[in-house]
Order: structure tokens, then C-alpha cells, then sequence
């Protein structure tokens, strides 16, 4: 199932939701954003964790930043790191 | 530590006193059976929480010869004083924070062998960096916990110089690897945007260096 997961004090938290449920679907593109208007960015993970054929035009790219919600995605999303 | 004990010692549980009183059961229950005695012949323990703990120090007095005071200015439970009722307490809490942390880590590297792949991770097991190439071809180290390193040289093996950006602490230094390999590798937009807000330093050496593995206990 595609989900949002983000990373926080207990490893991560994950929204994930069923594409062909309407009422899932909206709420998971509610949480999505809601975190964008708060300053996260998304990144599109791959349903095979990084295996993916990148060299494929149509395999969406692993990794690649996204703005717009998709209910097929798997996301990442994340505040921008702080200067250290 | 019983399992049971450990619930009894759970510093989240109450007040001091149902800690101390759920200690004192815990105590009472074992040694009751260790002497083959019941609960009524332990002294005869009632509900009311004075009467049994006057009730288990007269038993615990008698099978040890020893006598339990129970002051007013605390309990004093199988003579620990309450300061140190409070030790074990704060003691148990570190215990339960640092599981806690530890369970997140390994939830979070979880996560990043998910998003780089197991090549990666078997090649960062071996050389104790992860190294990636970003869009713009720039060659970058990265170690949870660390600086992330931009490598120079006709080898890619000179540190020219050392960034500093990381998630707020308390998140786990996996997830923070996470986030640094993804704008560093997405997009040349997503790599300016982490230099950007990232502190520069000079370097120090090249990764691994053993001595910071060691402290970090990550040394093989």
C-alpha cells in the first residue's frame, strides 16, 4: 500500500491508505498538505526500496522530488535538515 | 529483573507510595513463597495500606530477624530509603529511554537500507561510509552522526571540505542519513538546497576513522 511515512523521535510514523478508497485517498492527500503548507519536502520511494531500473523513461524514479500528492506514491516526507 | 518486578518498579505507574506498595507485594509474594507460608499466615494482610505494610515489616522482621521502619517522612521498602526508591525510579526511566532510542535507530536503519538498497548497505557495512554521487557529480561521504564529506581528487578520495545539516536531535542519526542521501542524490535542486542551509568545516580526515567508529561502537 502507498504511504507517507516520516521520520521522527521513534523512527518513523506512516500514513498509508488503500488507492481505491475515496475516503482514504483524501485523507491521505489532507495530511499531505497539511505537511507541504508546513515546510516539508517529498521524496517518491519505490515500492522496491531502491532497486528500481533507473535507467527505465517509464519507471518513476526512486528517490525523485515530488510536489503534488499522487494516491499511487510511496513518500517520504521530511522538514529541510538544520545547520549543524 | 521479574517482569513483574519491572512493572512494580514503573516510575510511570503512580505515586510513590502504590510504587512502593506494589514493591512491597512483589517482596511479600516471593518470600511467602519461598518460606512455604500463605498470605493470611504472613501476618494476616489486609486492603488498608498501613495495616500490610506494618503487617509485611512484622513478617519480613520475623523471617530475617531484622526490623523495617516505616517512617512518616516516607515509606522505607525492604529498608531502601526513599531517595533511593527515587534512584531506581530515574534509573529505570534512563533504562526505558535508552530501549526506546534503540529501537528507534534500528527502525530507522531499516529505513535507509529500504531506500538505498542492499548493494549500498553492504558496501557501507564494509568500507563504514556511505558514498554517493550527486546529479551535479559530486562526490559525497556520509556516516550516521557525522559530518557529510564532499570528496575531491582525481580518485574522489581528498576531503575538500565538510557540511554540517542534520534532523532536530532526538531523531535518529538513520533517518538523518536518509534525508542527506535524498537531496544529495534527487535533484540538483534538493543538492542546493541542502548546501545551502548546511554549515561548512574544514575537513578533518577522510571516513571511516576508527577512532570515532570505536566511540560510536561502530568499529567491526
Amino acid at each position: 500500500m502507498p504511504s507517507i511515512t516520516e521520520p521522527d523521535t521513534s523512527g518513523d510514523v506512516k500514513l498509508s491508505w488503500d488507492p481505491k478508497n475515496p475516503n482514504e485517498v483524501e485523507r491521505a492527500k489532507a495530511h499531505f498538505e497539511k505537511l507541504k503548507a508546513a515546510g516539508h519536502i517529498f521524496f517518491r520511494l519505490s515500492p522496491d526500496g531502491g532497486k528500481g531500473d533507473k535507467t527505465s523513461l517509464f519507471h518513476k524514479q526512486d528517490g525523485e522530488l515530488i510536489y503534488e500528492f499522487d494516491p499511487e506514491d510511496d513518500v517520504l516526507a521530511t522538514k529541510v535538515p538544520v545547520g549543524g | 529483573m521479574p517482569e513483574d518486578l519491572e512493572v512494580a518498579l514503573d516510575p510511570e505507574a503512580g505515586s510513590l507510595e502504590s510504587l512502593a506498595t506494589r514493591a512491597i507485594t512483589h517482596a511479600a509474594d516471593t518470600l511467602a513463597g519461598y518460606f512455604s507460608v500463605t498470605a493470611g499466615a504472613a501476618g494476616g494482610l489486609s486492603t488498608g495500606t498501613n495495616t500490610w505494610t506494618s503487617n509485611v515489616s512484622s513478617f519480613l522482621g520475623a523471617v530475617s530477624g531484622n526490623s523495617y521502619a516505616f517512617g512518616s517522612a516516607g515509606l522505607s521498602v525492604m529498608g531502601y530509603g526513599q531517595r533511593q526508591i527515587e534512584m531506581v525510579r530515574e534509573d529505570y526511566r534512563a533504562l526505558r529511554m535508552s530501549r526506546a532510542r534503540k529501537k528507534a535507530e534500528d527502525k530507522a536503519r531499516r529505513l535507509f537500507i529500504r531506500v538505498v538498497g542492499e548493494s549500498a548497505w553492504l558496501d557501507f557495512k564494509e568500507s563504514r561510509y556511505h558514498e554517493i554521487v550527486s546529479p551535479s557529480g559530486v562526490r559525497y561521504r556520509l556516516r550516521p552522526g557525522l559530518r557529510v564529506q564532499k570528496m575531491i581528487g582525481y580518485d574522489g578520495s581528498m576531503v575538500e571540505i565538510e557540511y554540517c545539516a542534520h534532523m532536530p536531535f532526538g531523531i535518529p542519526w538513520w533517518d538523518t542519513m536518509v534525508v542527506q542521501h535524498l537531496m544529495l542524490t534527487a535533484s540538483r535542486e534538493s543538492e542546493a538546497k541542502f548546501l545551502a542551509v548546511a554549515n561548512r568545516h574544514d575537513p578533518l580526515t577522510k571516513y571511516p576513522i576508527p577512532e570515532l567508529d570505536r566511540n560510536a561502537g561502530l568499529a567491526a
